[in-house]
């Protein structure tokens, strides 16, 4: 049938489309790091094997950009306080779920209700005001103004009550009969069988911390304490003409989220594909 | 249940409720604090000061009233901001939808194609946005850039793509497209799998090929996933930020000025908090607006 013929090539077609349009650019950015400064401009064009692959591969631009623009230490910044809005992130959110979801006391629905009306509400609507509390509390220009504002999360609440009510409630009445207090519950009941769920909140969390720009940008007035992302964009704004550094640096940066997204893909899609589409 | 308070209307709290109030005080505690530290009271905050000629660089601060809201619609450069962001928004999804159901169709398929579709629309989701506006203006730069290689390979003639002012605003969506397109990919293919193989095997022994099929079944099935993926997209075009101040700083000729970009000059550049917390207001207005247009919309159908 020649009708099924070339619906396979069209459909083949289509997977090639996709593939070079969304991996082709981190294949140049790969390769484009590893040329040296002359070849970025002379191999690009005209097209060749060598656009795409290091025809005299080197590690110059990434000694230049961690040894000359001290970049190792935007990248630790990112990694502490990307570390650190995790751990708080995941602590506050299974504390408060666990309070909403196994503690029968009254004003929960309401108080749950309260919760889901912050998550709707954009970034942009709080960051002015934001901005000043942080500076009303002292915590301009310190690593806690980054992420302690963060912490509460109310998608996180959401998020974790959602996978705290899939664990049936059979399992803490015999910790409870046991003599066991509300905290023992959460810790060595509810926690063991709900990893999955905190792997999750984890992983969106830490990606959502490695993305933070602008808050970042305004909240640390100090250089020498930001974070990648701001130190990538003040580059590229900067109109550099050290586009093997910045080739390098947005490697960099791009490599952790991507390893960890592949690693962690599973836990990925489900939370997407969980998260107040089916319920 | 593991701690159950036996409720009497009309009498004290029992010894059991006490016991669950307090045992949920001492969970809640510290998380609903910093709820109503960091998100109740700026809310709050926000609206308060829309209300004050409020400047943090000199400590003015005069109440107007709804002086700020007036000045707001008067103000040419807001005004050209929102619509930039109109456009911006009309751009984005009106292409990113139909690709991203087109891009779900062949996820959903069962062939060994589908996993390397997902994980390579997904790559820049993940991305920071930084890092994928600083590749994007390095693919089209004049100079180095692959793009402007491709295009003097297909004797095209060569294009500027983020200071041309007809070509900024459609390549920075471009660029913001190319990131989302896999999150909205997921939201449909999440649709897709909830549509039982019955309805597809009823429509073909009904006679209907698979263009109607789609029509007839798939997209009426979809309509709730696809206003939920026009809700995210919605709110998500209104909010754009990084990639403009990482590629174009609002130029060129303001013609990628969006309304978040002029609202964070306004608080963050000229330090008048009032009126910048004014346009902020009314964006939140104009995306809660949308979001409870598109439900009615949903309804009435």
């Amino acid at each position: 049938m020649p009708g099924a013929i070339l619906r396979r090539l069209g459909l083949a077609i289509a997977v090639l489309a996709i593939v070079l349009v969304f991996i082709g650019p981190y294949e140049w950015l790969v390769a484009s790091a590893f040329k040296p400064y002359a070849d970025i401009f002379s191999t690009v064009y005209p097209l060749s094997l060598w656009t795409f692959v290091p025809h005299r591969p080197t590690l110059a631009n990434f000694t230049g950009v961690f040894r000359d623009q001290a970049f190792g230490r935007y990248a630790f910044n990112s990694l502490v306080v990307a570390g650190a809005q995790v751990v708080g992130t995941v602590l506050l959110s299974a504390l408060a779920a666990f309070a909403l979801t196994r503690v029968r006391f009254p004003g929960r629905r309401l108080l749950f209700a309260g919760v889901l009306v912050l998550l709707v509400i954009p970034f942009d609507a709080i960051v002015i005001p934001l901005f000043t509390t942080v500076r009303t509390l002292h915590l301009q220009d310190t690593y806690w103004g980054f992420f302690v504002p963060w912490i509460f999360s109310p998608f996180g609440i959401f998020f974790l009550k959602q996978v705290f009510e899939e664990i049936p409630t059979e399992l803490d009445e015999a910790a409870i009969m046991d003599g066991a207090s509300p905290l023992r519950v959460l810790m060595h009941v509810v926690i063991p069988n709900v990893l999955p769920g905190l792997v999750t909140l984890a992983l969106f969390t830490f990606l959502f911390a490695w993305d933070a720009f602008f808050w970042p940008l305004v909240v640390m007035s100090d250089d020498t304490k930001q974070v990648i992302t701001v130190f990538i964009a003040k580059q590229t704004t900067s109109q550099t003409q050290f586009w093997g550094n910045l080739f390098a640096a947005s490697a960099v940066a791009t490599i952790p989220v991507i390893a960890l997204f592949l690693w962690l893909q599973r836990y990925y899609i489900r939370g997407i594909t969980t998260t107040g589409l089916k319920d | 249940m593991p701690i159950e308070p036996q409720r009497r209307r009309g009498a004290l709290p029992s010894p059991s409720t006490r016991r669950a109030l307090l045992t949920a005080g001492t969970f809640l505690a510290v998380p609903l604090a910093g709820l109503l530290i960091f998100r109740v009271g700026t809310v709050g905050q926000a609206l308060v000061n829309s209300l004050y000629q409020y400047n943090l660089l000199s400590g003015t601060r005069v109440f107007v009233g709804v002086g700020n809201y007036v000045r707001a619609a008067q103000d040419a450069g807001f005004l050209l901001s929102l619509l930039v962001t109109c456009q911006y928004a009309v751009m984005k999804i009106g292409v990113q939808l139909p690709l991203a159901l087109g891009i779900a169709l062949l996820m959903q398929k069962s062939w060994r194609w589908a996993g390397v579709v997902r994980t390579a629309v997904y790559l820049p989701v993940v991305t920071p946005f930084v890092v994928v506006a600083t590749l994007w203006a390095l693919m089209y730069n004049p100079t180095i850039g692959i793009i402007a290689a491709l295009l003097r390979t297909a004797r095209v003639p060569p294009l500027n793509f983020l200071v041309d002012p007809r070509l900024a605003l459609p390549s920075l969506t471009a660029v913001t497209i190319w990131k989302d397109l896999g999150f909205s990919a997921l939201i449909f293919l999440a649709g897709l799998q909830g549509i039982p193989q019955g309805y597809y095997e009823a429509a073909q022994v009904d006679g209907a090929g698979p263009w109607r099929q789609f029509w007839n079944v798939t997209l009426p099935l979809l309509k709730r996933f696809t206003l939920f993926a026009l809700v995210i997209a919605t709110i998500n075009a209104f909010q754009v930020y990084t990639p403009v101040y990482v590629m174009t700083q609002g130029g060129p000729l303001d013609r990628t000025k969006v309304a978040t970009y002029y609202m964070y000059e306004r608080a963050f550049l000229f330090y008048q908090m009032g009126y910048a917390s004014a346009l902020a207001i009314i964006v939140l207005l104009m995306i809660l607006g949308l979001s409870a247009l598109y439900f009615r919309l949903l309804r009435t159908e």
